[in-house]
């Protein structure tokens, strides 16, 4: 299952002159200036490395480091 | 053998400054500079139609080399917005105002972003099975016949261009091998609403493309018999400077991969002859061209001089 280390490492890698380390787990993306290409960078990397699709029906809720983690263990991914 | 001997183009006449309509689509002009890529866009001026444009860029290539109108045989042209509703076709449109001859073939090509490459293929293979020697592959798409300017998905992002290509014995670039693609079942990502209106998802189109064209590119590398180190130059189409430069990071080829279409837009299947038009007299030697976007579809390339 994807952990909260392999996700804020996806962000760090994928998303330019952000540090994930810096974001609190309910921060939502948007607030710290991660927009909807980068969000869509981020999902896209879960899915390739993680096997996590997320439906775009289902893009609004992964929000947040802690409503992602919450979707992933819901998925089982 | 024939090939590409002279790429000529036109930029829709009207210039929107992406910047000065950032606030009413509601977008910043750090997206604007630095995601989408795309600071101004052209528009044809609305009186003209897709063989108007198409006109501008193929008189080019006459007013520009001694080709004459009897020596062209067969006139192709790519788009999915044609002249009134596709009936007669653009091309034979186009004919009539150029005034060519009775004898030249004249078809369209249903295509979107990858109609480029595909056109290529279709006009040589097309001339060599017809023994001619001397064709125009025209691309006029203009989007603004179908965009919403109140979308910024898509009105701050897409361009009006028309390209002419003349395709003949006396080529300056040999046309490679192709790999082609579809994923229509993907098709709805880029389409066209009730309403008449492009609708893009842009999520999907961003997926697609950051996962298939890579792997074109490989697939076009080993069909030619090429190395990435034998390419000088890859030619991408210009769907947003994000999606060019996140194909240029997943393949960590950011010197042959640019991003250009900063001050036209995303001119759908211009985009790429637009480009290689400048690169006539530069040094690259070898450039790939990869077409991607509507259908989903993707078409990829590599022409050598």
């Amino acid at each position: 299952m994807l952990t909260e280390e392999e996700l804020r490492k996806i962000i760090t890698d994928k998303v330019t002159g952000i540090d994930a380390d810096t974001i609190p787990v309910e921060t939502v993306f948007s607030d710290v200036g991660i927009d909807s290409l980068d969000h869509a960078v981020i999902l896209l990397a879960m899915d390739e490395e993680y096997g996590l699709k997320v439906p775009d029906d289902d893009v609004d809720q992964c929000n947040s480091i802690k409503n992602i983690l919450q979707y992933a263990k819901e998925m089982k991914a | 053998m024939i090939g590409i001997e002279k790429i000529t183009y036109a930029l829709g006449d009207v210039r929107i400054n992406n910047y000065d309509r950032a606030t009413a689509l509601g977008a910043t002009d750090d997206l604007i500079k630095n995601k989408i890529g795309i600071e101004s866009v052209r528009r044809k001026m609305a009186d003209q139609d897709t063989s108007d444009i198409a006109l501008q860029a193929a008189q080019k290539i006459f007013d520009s080399s001694s080709l004459e109108l009897k020596d062209i045989e067969c006139l192709i042209v790519i788009t999915q917005n044609p002249d009134g509703f596709g009936l007669p076709h653009t091309s034979a449109v186009l004919h009539g105002k150029l005034d060519l001859d009775e004898s030249v073939a004249c078809f369209d090509i249903s295509l979107g972003c990858s109609g480029y490459v595909y056109g290529l293929s279709v006009i040589t293979s097309f001339m060599n099975s017809n023994n001619m020697t001397c064709g125009l592959l025209i691309s006029a798409d203009p989007y603004s016949k179908i965009l919403d300017e109140n979308d910024r998905n898509t009105a701050m992002i897409f361009g009006d261009a028309a390209t002419a290509t003349l395709i003949s014995e006396q080529c300056i670039w040999s046309i490679g091998k192709f790999d082609f693609g579809t994923a229509g079942k993907k098709g709805d990502a880029l389409r066209i609403s009730d309403e008449r209106k492009l609708v893009m998802n842009g999520r999907a189109v961003f997926n697609f493309s950051a996962t298939e064209v890579p792997k074109s590119i490989q697939k076009t590398l080993e069909l030619n018999n090429m190395l990435m180190e034998d390419v000088d130059q890859i030619i991408l189409h210009q769907g947003s400077r994000f999606i060019v430069e996140t194909i240029a990071k997943r393949l960590d080829e950011h010197d042959r991969i640019k991003f250009y279409a900063m001050d036209y837009g995303n001119t759908v299947s211009s985009s790429i002859p637009i480009i290689l038009a400048d690169q006539t007299s530069s040094r690259n030697r070898t450039i790939m061209l990869s077409g991607f976007g509507v259908g989903l579809s993707w078409a990829t390339t590599i022409i050598s001089k």
